[in-house]
């Protein structure tokens, strides 16, 4: 059951078209906690703020909640012919200009790049870019894997 | 601080139970059923849940974040996953082993290799780091 390759460049519109996604200083901190981390960097404003930085930070790894949900768009269109259990996560890569703070809005620039079938499984890679309206925060790159039925 | 190639940081061990995918799930937006759902699990042909890639990914960046005064000098981390770290429902969960080595050092920023096994198995292959000095 192949993937629909016209998803392929399409550009995806996250959280929608000229609409950027607000860093949340909540949201920092429940994704700061579901991976275990205590640094105060990622949970005081004022410790944040001594450092040099206009407010809590995001873990390196943070960027990948919106992405996901970028990402989403594609992978549950019921035209682009997922089985969404069949996906697994070959790899991932985080490059950052800056780091992401709480109170940032992002617009994102996301697109599918490939599709490339290798021993019966489909590689999906997906390249998605940060930027304020000043300049460019970081990029992401992910590949997940549709693995085949056997 | 003078950093040498070959360096290695303090080893750490983290564990992973059912309600850490639980609570990861909910915090990352990531709900595949893989992840929390053995009957799928097992349907799709996994040994049991596996634990989010992500969530290992991000758990193994803090050997070298535990290790730097100022996490947010991380600025690139590459990681490929090389085997799922499988969570099983026994009340102990999965055991992860992390160790890390500085690679390259040069004016602006050092790169350092992580590896993380679990249960003998290599989890992340390839996973760089490189911290901005």
């Amino acid at each position: 059951m192949a993937v629909n390759k016209d998803f392929v460049g399409r550009p995806i519109f996250f959280p929608d078209k000229f609409e950027t996604y607000q860093v949340g200083r909540e949201k920092i901190k429940e994704f700061a906690r579901a991976l275990g981390e205590t640094d105060p960097i990622y949970f005081n404003s004022e410790h944040a703020k001594s450092l040099g930085y206009k407010d809590i930070v995001a873990p390196t790894t943070f960027l990948i909640t919106m992405a996901m949900e970028a990402m989403n768009k594609i992978l549950f269109d019921p035209e682009f012919n997922l089985d969404y259990s069949r996906i697994v996560h070959g790899e991932q890569g985080f490059t950052l200009r800056q780091p992401v703070v709480a109170g940032m809005d992002l617009a994102l620039n996301a697109e599918l790049e490939s599709v490339v079938e290798k021993v019966g499984n489909e590689f999906l890679t997906f390249n998605v870019h940060f930027g304020e309206p000043d300049g460019v925060v970081g990029s992401l790159r992910s590949v997940l894997i549709a693995r085949g039925e056997s | 601080m003078s950093i040498e190639v070959g360096f290695e940081l303090p080893s750490k061990t983290f564990g992973v139970t059912r309600a850490d995918l639980i609570k990861y799930a909910g915090a990352s937006l990531d709900f595949n059923l893989i992840h929390w759902n053995e009957r799928v699990a097992k349907a799709v042909g996994l040994p049991d849940v596996i634990a989010h890639g992500m969530l290992t990914m991000g758990r193994c960046l803090q050997i070298v974040t535990d290790w730097i005064d100022d996490p947010a000098k991380v600025v690139d981390y590459q990681v490929r996953f090389a085997a799922p770290v499988v969570v099983p429902d026994d009340g102990v969960g999965a055991k992860v082993e992390v160790s890390a080595k500085v690679v390259e050092v040069n004016a602006e920023n050092i790169k350092i290799d992580i590896q993380a096994r679990s249960e003998g198995a290599k989890v992340l292959g390839k996973a760089v780091v490189i911290v901005q000095l």
